[in-house]
């Protein structure tokens, strides 16, 4: 009941607020909706605390029960989204104020939690499924808010398809799992496929289709193309939804069937290598980007790399380890740029931005810890995560030194990029026009709490000999993993190397981007950057305008079908003319036709 | 009770045709009371009782008025009743001969799905196809004839083809009547049984569609009366996935089996090829006619797993989309009062002036898109679980329109409702109200608890599936 | 007997009493007498009688013969027709003639002697040649004249099937033994004289142009009892000589020349009596399809019956739009809105011919398909019922026209004397035998076969 009560509660709230939120002055919608989804978060807490939880409806379809399950695994992540998540609905309150659709913007907030918790307490693929669907939904909400520019409402939709051809593979993983096991109940599959000797054929195909889920819902190399765009919604939404959990759900999905990609070496290894290369292709776009959010867009697309690059090589639990640092230090950098865009009144351009250090103090603060914990800077939380899936390269299981060293290397320019978007926005000179104010509580307070969880997360687990507190806690829900045991020495030789990486890439970022004259071949590199290496164009020139084609030339062949038939049915009335023609009139000719019908009769039945 | 049920409508349907003064009270009431017949039938059958009835109707040739609410039956009746009265509702502005013949319509259709002698179950097949011809003629638009005599040959060609059919079922099987017990019983193999099955198949392939059969559907809708009545009623007379559900695959097995990889190429290319001509159509009533016959595949690739869950969910879809599918087609019609037209115009904007009509427009299209949540999810994904058995191939091409299926609904509903506001238009009015809300909780219910229908349609699919030789 | 003989009283009344009485008395006296009739059978009903030592032979199927025959000649009379009336038409002679004509069908259907036979066909034709030309205008001359000419050849060949039969069997009753060319040659042109009788192809080509060119309630006559006797005699005919011999494949070439030529015909036809004069010899097809059963009898009589009241009801409503020269379908257009029950009438009326349920129409194709099924004649029933989607078109779009189609002129029309009367018994008769078949159906299973 305690479940099914963390999913209802914020469903009710859109129920409310969707038909009556009209009624009700500024403030209150979103103080109820922030209030249900804090209490989400305290049923979680406690649900968590009390050990677990589970709740199914038997036969829900045949065979298929709708089952919810509280484990460490889904408690973990459950807490991650209903925490950040109650922080960010405090700060919308402040930065939707004064819009014409505030009551409808928490009624959506609060769909999106009640469909990202379905997602998570899910104890079944079906119902994760509900969920998966559902945050899309909400998503595709939200990018289009303000639907009237047709800018957003393509990218909302541009953002519901592309999640759709993920499902798909979702859809397909699944149906091939209930032919194979017979049930989609996910302790029963772990149990299934853990007391196999032999394992199913295309068990290798089921885990390459859901992986086809998890590439669409993160973003991933070649499905990334959405969450760019999806910026068009406001910056809450980014923060929430497309940084701290919607797009991590690929990472959990992998993590929750982590007993079936810990048999699976070839899919491990391909979603390792859609990993790094989304981290890289991420982070070299995020470095020529202009537009404030749109670089820490990229910057998520590749941290969802790094993530992908953890669970491929077999780190799971860091991989839900980086999905928490990443929830508190992205979300951080996103609402901090809307509370620079906010004080701006909507400029998003950073090269009108600039030396907001002095206008924005508070801002100021947040802006320097989410990037200084995005850029891993040592002892900050994104430097124990992903320093954490860089080391993992070398002694997981299906891990390699490529994977090492271009993990490496992209860490370089996550600081670079990092220090770029820092230096545009906080230090130099005000290139802007009008007087930029600082946020009001309701948002830098949300803020505060954030940057506590960027600069200090990371403590939860630290490297040996020092304490780890989320693997161990995570285990029980995790795919067992034989890990190669690293010298201590070696150990921590790599994370001084990655500190030194990290710092050096913030040296370069800063000096490059204040101090130096830029070369010639970066100019050309910037162009290719701030259009994400043209991969739209192709796109749109390759598969979607050939497909938008395609279903003109359906409905014409169905055209030609249809005349087709119409030629069938009047090639009988031509056929009906020519024997009307022979109805002429005479007598003498009927007499004479039916004398020759007689002869045919006759010859016919007398000579035979 | 079960006569009253299937008869009442009819008797309606008649006092509205000759007292034509009160034709939408008549009708309302009318169909109220069947909705409530059909609610207690329903759950009747929910709690295991019996409504079997037969008795002669042409003694000497061994045709019965056999009738019975089985679980599949009782969850289509219930689908049927709930649509009609809801479509009733929604189109007060009709001309009240239309009232009627809806209502004669919903008796027909009740009777195909009661039906347990196959000529009985031709006879409620082919009479409903007169109230649905002179609805289209009398009150359709421009291109009617064309698009009715397109419709009727079509159907006609199918079934006249199926009588041939049923005769040889039964007498080259030797049963000695047309109930389906006996019939089943007395199944027709080797080659006389393919050439009846491929009657049969012709005739639910009309009437399913699907392609390359489908051709009189898309000018169907178009050509209908703009209220978006006869449209429900013929959404809801595509019975063709239940007839291969009930009568042509268990006559048939064995001509099934021979068939079945052709069949699933075809629902399969159905699924998908209509999904994306819907996406190119440009205008309401012929988008939602592809996209309920790209489901209507899917349906048909469900039915032709032979396995018990993948009909089960084709049976489920059936029920859901007459539902949704109804409802999108009443929406429409609701645009054409409003606009004047149903051309799918690019900035219409009209979530601004009327967010109510967007809310009830989302849910509707999310519904055919196949979200979870909402009714057009379950059959849809028990159709995948039993198609993907069959043959994965078939099932990833079928449903790679449901991309397809996002692209033409979303398309739809942003051309209409986002971007910059247009002319304005009034929001949902009282009527619309009342059956929207009708509409959205049945979408919500049957998304929501869809296992007070599996429950009732899994038994006769699992026999259909045994029947077959198929297991799970 | 008593059958016969009221028919035949009526026949010889209606005659005399003319004479001396205004037409309208005659044709209440024809009524009344039909009725007689009608009474007559239902109290013999189920009567297997033989009398005239075996000329006359009154079983079930001459009973089912005859209501059909009795019921399109009440549907005939009661027809008015508002053009001719103006004309001074119909004469009492109509009512006599045709009294004479469904006395000489019900001797033909009731008899399995060859010379009764022809007796019974020629008492049955002659006073259709005349009514015919009844119109007194130069395209019922043309009709009536044609129809004269062909029917000799037809009877031509007729009595010299039965001379060849008599030659080879040395009986003039149907069911003696016989074999060998000259038997094969009687049958087959026994059968060739009987299908012109019954508009089967390629013996049909008068129907089109006699149909269209008499006045429309003749045609009705025509198109409904003449076809009935026509089919009784020919039942009788095939059920005798049995399927086995080479007459099985010119039936069945003739059954599918039939439909598929009739069907087809009507697509291009731009007159609606010349529309449904091939339907006529369409339908002739379908009936003939029960032949290939082993008892034709039951469903050919529901057939009979059926036919009998659907295009009757269909020429009924004809005959209130005939002008004497035709109706173009385009003339019938908003039929509906000047005549609501005209329009009901013609949608029963299609809608039966096209076969669809619950009309009786549909029971009448159904139960004759059953007997070919029960023969194991599938191909030919698939071939006749895929005829029928062709002539599905041509009804729907004759529907169509009159019931959808924009009317020129929305003048109301006033039906006249008693058509309202025979329309409104089609209607019903229709619908109710189309959704009870089992009532009359019942009566025609009562005694089984054919007598031979």
């Amino acid at each position: 009941m305690l479940l099914i009560l963390i999913i209802l509660l914020p469903l009710l709230g859109f129920a409310y607020l969707g038909l009556f939120g009209k009624s009700l002055k500024e403030p209150q919608p979103g103080i109820l909706a922030s209030a249900l989804t804090g209490i989400s978060f305290l049923l979680v807490l406690w649900g968590v605390l009390s050990g677990g939880a589970s709740w199914q409806i038997k036969d829900w379809l045949p065979g298929i029960p709708f089952s919810l399950l509280l484990d460490h695994l889904s408690g973990y992540m459950g807490l991650v989204v209903t925490g950040i998540g109650f922080l960010i609905h405090v700060y919308a309150i402040g930065y939707m104020h004064g819009d014409e659709g505030f009551s409808r913007f928490f009624a959506y907030l609060n769909f999106f939690i009640a469909m990202m918790m379905t997602l998570v307490l899910a104890g079944s693929y079906p119902v994760m499924f509900i969920g998966w669907e559902g945050v899309g939904l909400a998503s595709f909400l939200l990018i289009g808010f303000w639907y009237t520019v047709k800018k957003n409402a393509d990218s909302a939709r541009k953002a519901f398809i592309t999640n759709r051809i993920g499902d798909l593979g979702f859809l397909l993983g699944m149906a091939l799992l209930y032919g194979s096991f017979g049930t989609l109940s996910i302790p029963e599959l772990r149990s299934a496929i853990n007391g196999s000797y032999v394992l199913p054929m295309g068990l290798s195909l089921a885990g390459l289709l859901l992986f086809v889920g998890a590439v669409g819902k993160s973003a991933q190399v070649p499905l990334m193309v959405w969450l760019p765009d999806a910026m068009a919604g406001p910056t809450p939404v980014s923060a929430l939804i497309h940084a701290a959990t919607m797009v991590t759900a690929g990472v959990y999905l992998i993590a929750r069937s982590s007993f079936l990609y810990v048999n699976l070496q070839d899919v491990s290894y391909i979603i390792a290598l859609v990993g790094i290369t989304t981290a890289a292709y991420g982070a070299l776009s995020a470095l020529g980007q202009w537009d404030i959010k749109k670089i820490v867009a990229y910057s998520t697309i590749s941290q969802l790399g790094y993530m992908f690059l953890a669970v491929g090589v077999g780190a799971y639990w860091i991989a839900i380890f980086h999905v928490m640092t990443h929830a508190f230090y992205k979300a951080l950098l996103f609402l901090a740029s809307g509370s620079v865009i906010h004080s701006l009144d909507g400029e998003q351009d950073i090269r009108k931005m600039g030396g907001l250090k002095k206008y924005l103090p508070r801002t100021n603060l947040h802006g320097l810890a989410g990037a200084l914990s995005l850029a891993g800077f040592p002892l900050l939380a994104g430097f124990w995560s992903k320093d954490a899936i860089i080391t993992a390269t070398l002694n997981y299981p299906f891990g390699g030194t490529g994977f090492y060293v271009a993990g490496l290397t992209v860490a370089l320019l996550t600081a670079i990029y990092a220090m770029r978007w820092y230096a545009l926005v906080f230090l130099g000179e005000y290139k802007g026009e009008g007087r930029p104010h600082e946020s009001p509580a309701v948002m830098t307070v949300p803020n505060d709490v954030l940057a506590l969880g960027a600069v200090f997360a990371g403590l939860l687990a630290l490297p040996k000999p020092l304490w780890n507190l989320v693997e161990p806690y995570l285990a029980p829900a995790l795919a067992h993993v034989e890990v190669h045991e690293m010298s201590l020495a070696l150990e921590w030789g790599l994370i001084t190397l990655s500190a030194v990486v990290a710092l050096v890439g913030l040296y370069l970022g800063y000096a490059a981007f204040t101090r130096w004259a830029l070369p010639k071949w970066y100019q050309t590199f910037q162009t290719w950057s701030e259009k994400a290496f043209y991969v739209d164009l192709v796109y749109n020139t390759l598969i979607v305008n050939p497909l938008k084609e395609l279903a003109v030339l359906l409905d014409w062949l169905d055209k030609i079908f249809d005349s087709g038939y119409l030629l069938l049915a009047s090639s009988s009335k031509w056929l009906a003319e020519q024997l009307s023609w022979v109805q002429a009139g005479y007598v003498r000719v009927y007499g004479a036709l039916m004398a020759l019908g007689l002869v045919v009769l006759l010859v016919w039945g007398v000579l035979r | 009770m079960i006569h009253v049920l299937i008869f009442l409508p009819l008797l309606f349907g008649f006092w509205v045709l000759l007292a034509p003064q009160q034709a939408r009270a008549v009708g309302l009431f009318g169909s109220l009371l069947t909705l409530l017949l059909g609610l207690i039938s329903f759950g009747g059958v929910l709690s295991g009782a019996d409504y079997a009835y037969q008795t002669p109707l042409l003694r000497e040739a061994g045709v019965y008025y056999a009738v019975a609410w089985d679980g599949v039956g009782a969850v289509l009746m219930l689908a049927v009743v709930i649509a009609t009265f809801m479509a009733l509702l929604a189109a007060h502005d009709v001309p009240p001969a239309m009232v009627g013949l809806s209502l004669l319509m919903e008796s027909g259709l009740l009777g195909i799905l009661a039906a347990q002698d196959l000529l009985l179950f031709y006879v409620f097949f082919e009479a409903t196809l007169i109230p649905s011809l002179l609805m289209l003629g009398l009150f359709g638009g421009a291109g009617r004839v064309r698009a009715l005599i397109k419709f009727a040959i079509f159907t006609l060609l199918g079934s006249l083809l199926m009588l041939a059919g049923i005769l040889a079922a039964r007498y080259l099987g030797g049963s000695p009547s047309f109930l389906l017990k006996d019939l089943l019983a007395h199944s027709l193999g080797g080659g006389a049984g393919m050439w009846a099955f491929a009657a049969f198949l012709v005739a639910f392939m009309v009437k399913t569609p699907l392609f390359p059969l489908h051709v009189w559907l898309p000018d169907f809708h178009a050509e209908n009366h703009p209220s978006g009545l006869a449209d429900v009623m013929g959404t809801l007379y595509k019975v063709g996935i239940f007839g291969l559900f009930r009568w042509a695959l268990p006559l048939f097995p064995a001509a099934f089996a021979a068939f079945q990889p052709w069949l699933l190429a075809l629902a399969a290319l159905t699924a998908l090829g209509a999904a994306w001509t819907a996406y190119a159509q440009t205008e309401w009533k012929r988008l939602l006619a592809y996209g309920a016959l790209s489901h209507m595949g899917i349906g048909a690739l469900g039915i032709f797993s032979g396995s018990a869950i993948g009909a089960s969910g084709a049976i489920f879809l059936l029920a859901a989309s007459a539902i949704y599918t109804g409802a999108l087609f009443l929406f429409a019609g609701g645009l054409q009062r409003r606009f004047g037209t149903l051309e799918l115009r690019p900035t219409t904007g009209l979530a601004k002036a009327a967010p109510a009509l967007a809310a009830l427009g989302l849910i509707l299209v999310l519904a055919m898109v196949g979200l979870p949540g909402l009714s057009g999810f379950p059959g849809e994904f028990m159709n995948l679980l039993g198609s993907w058995q069959a043959s994965p191939i078939w099932t990833f091409v079928a449903f790679l329109g449901v991309i397809a299926a996002a692209a033409y609904g979303l398309s739809a509903y942003q051309n209409l409702f986002h971007n910059a506001p247009g002319k304005p238009a009034a929001d949902m009015d009282g009527v619309e109200w009342q059956w929207g809300t009708l509409a959205v909780l049945v979408i919500l219910f049957m998304g929501v608890y869809p296992k007070l229908f599996t429950e009732l349609i899994m038994p006769g699919a699992k026999a259909f599936a045994a029947l077959l030789g198929g297991g799970q | 007997m008593t059958t016969l003989i009221i028919l035949f009283v009526v026949a010889l009344l209606t005659t005399f009493v003319g004479f001396f009485a205004p037409a309208a008395t005659t044709k209440k006296l024809t009524l009344l007498g039909m009725l007689a009739a009608l009474v007559g059978l239902a109290f013999t009903w189920g009567d297997n009688v033989s009398a005239f030592s075996g000329l006359y032979r009154y079983d079930v199927f001459s009973q089912g013969v005859t209501l059909a025959m009795i019921v399109g000649a009440l549907l005939a009379l009661l027809a008015d027709c508002d053009f001719f009336e103006r004309k001074g038409w119909p004469a009492f002679e109509y009512y006599a003639l045709i009294s004479f004509a469904v006395f000489g069908g019900h001797v033909m259907a009731s008899t399995t002697h060859l010379g009764a036979m022809i007796v019974g066909l020629e008492i049955l034709s002659i006073p259709l040649y005349a009514l015919a030309a009844s119109s007194r205008e130069e395209r019922g001359y043309e009709a009536s004249l044609k129809y004269f000419l062909l029917g000799a050849v037809s009877a031509a060949f007729f009595l010299y099937g039965i001379a060849l039969y008599f030659g080879s069997t040395g009986s003039f009753t149907l069911g003696a033994e016989g074999k060998g060319l000259i038997f094969n040659a009687a049958v087959l042109m026994m059968l060739a004289g009987l299908a012109f009788k019954s508009a089967l192809a390629p013996f049909h080509w008068w129907t089109p142009d006699v149909y269209q060119g008499s006045p429309t309630p003749v045609t009705l006559f025509m198109a409904t009892a003449v076809k009935a006797a026509a089919f009784a005699a020919l039942a009788r005919l095939v059920v005798s000589v049995g399927l086995g011999g080479p007459w099985f494949y010119a039936l069945a070439a003739i059954v599918l020349l039939t439909v598929f030529w009739g069907n087809l015909a009507a697509l291009v036809q731009g007159e609606a009596k010349r529309v449904l004069a091939y339907s006529s010899v369409a339908h002739a097809g379908y009936i003939a399809v029960a032949l290939f059963g082993p008892n034709p009898a039951p469903s050919m009589g529901f057939y009979l019956l059926a036919y009998a009241l659907s295009t009757g009801l269909a020429f009924a409503v004809l005959a209130e739009l005939d002008d004497g020269k035709g109706v173009p379908i385009s003339e019938l257009a908003g039929l509906w809105a000047r005549s609501p029950l005209l329009g009901l009438g013609w949608l029963t009326a299609l809608l039966s011919l096209a076969g669809l349920p619950p009309l009786v129409g549909f029971w009448g194709k159904y139960l004759v398909f059953v007997e070919a099924a029960k023969g194991h004649q599938y191909l030919i029933v698939a071939l006749a019922l895929f005829a029928a989607v062709i002539a599905a078109y041509y009804y729907l779009k004759l529907l169509a026209v009159a019931l959808f189609g924009k009317a020129e002129k929305v003048k109301p029309l006033k039906l006249a004397g008693s058509a309202p009367v025979g329309l409104a018994l089609g209607i019903f008769l229709v619908v109710l035998l189309g959704v009870l078949p089992g009532l009359t159906y019942k009566l025609l299973t009562l005694a089984s076969a054919v007598v031979k």
